[in-house]
């Protein structure tokens, strides 16, 4: 048994297996990242989402709409990953152009006392959280108050790092699916641990 | 890694070449297109072809109409404009020059 959703490729509608779909997702990351984000980049994406449609429409059996994993890397196959495309027709520059990686200014909910926004600052200037917040407190202390005034200001003002890729952008990473999946692998060992840890000092207060 | 280059570059220029020859006859879906140049082993995956073709395109070399499908949506068919048939025209010459100069040198050299 298998869990399945509904996806539009390309203005048809396809049930696709949970796997098949992880798969599928991942791959068209990679192309949309390699193609970019220009008129002509949006128009070659639609021309293969079309042809990918096709593809999975086509099926030989014909009793099935549903996509299964290994029409996935079928069609993976034939279609070509970004690397094979660039050996083929010698793309000189990738058509995204440089795309630094910038950071920007966010709160950082992972490491807050009140509202992150020590914790953004110090991911911004690439310093300790600590410092940031010893800095403030000085701040705050030398100008008699207007260090506190600062700092609601920029809690009203400073957006917070919802998702993984606002994490990365506040770290100056680049958003990647690489970089993403790096991130969220990091992040579930960490629950895993500090899951771990609770655990055995849960066990120390029973004995 | 420069031997790998100079075969690549010279692939890329005759894999325009051959997109434009085979719509030479007649408007094309750009699957006919990958068909014929899988035959002849110029690409093995299809993704190679796309940006090549919006590319010839976005140049003024290539045109295309939406036409309707009896399964699935609409498709896109390829076909020359006047720039791409004079383009085509002198490719072939440079080509066939090519092909004159490459037989001769190996000639005088046997």
């Amino acid at each position: 048994m298998k869990r399945t959703f509904t996806i539009n490729i390309s203005g048809s509608v396809f049930h696709i297996e949970e796997d098949a779909y992880e798969v599928l997702q991942k791959y068209m990351l990679n192309l949309k990242e390699y193609f970019g984000n220009s008129e002509e980049g949006k128009e070659i994406l639609a021309d293969i989402e079309a042809r990918i449609a096709e593809l999975c429409t086509s099926d030989p059996t014909g009793k099935s709409n549903i996509i299964t994993l290994p029409m996935v890397n079928e069609v993976i196959e034939t279609m070509g990953t970004p690397e094979s495309f660039s050996e083929e027709a010698l793309e000189d520059e990738p058509l995204t152009g440089s795309k630094k990686s910038r950071k920007r200014l966010y709160r950082d909910p992972d490491s807050r006392v009140l509202s992150g926004v020590c914790g953004g600052l110090a991911a911004y200037f690439d310093i300790d959280v600590v410092i940031m917040r010893i800095i403030f407190v000085v701040i705050t202390l030398v100008t008699s108050g207007v260090g506190i005034f600062a700092y609601l200001i920029l809690w009203i003002a400073v957006p917070k790092a919802k998702n993984t890729a606002q994490r990365l952008e506040m770290r100056g990473e680049n958003v990647s699916v690489k970089n993403i999946e790096k991130f969220i692998k990091e992040e579930a060992e960490d629950i895993k641990e500090s899951y771990q840890k609770f655990r055995k000092s849960g066990a120390f207060s029973k004995g | 890694m420069k031997t790998e280059n100079t075969k690549a570059q010279m692939r890329k220029g005759v894999l325009e070449y051959c997109i434009l020859l085979v719509l030479n006859s007649e408007p094309l879906y750009a699957i006919n297109i990958i068909k014929d140049l899988k035959d002849a082993k110029m690409i093995v995956v299809e993704g190679t072809l796309y940006p090549l073709l919006t590319r010839l395109k976005n140049d003024g070399l290539l045109s295309y109409r939406w036409e309707e499908s009896t399964q699935g949506p609409p498709r896109k068919y390829y076909e020359l404009t006047e720039n791409g048939k004079s383009f085509l025209n002198e490719l072939e010459i440079s080509w066939s020059d090519l092909v004159k100069a490459v037989n001769t040198v190996k000639k005088n050299r046997a």
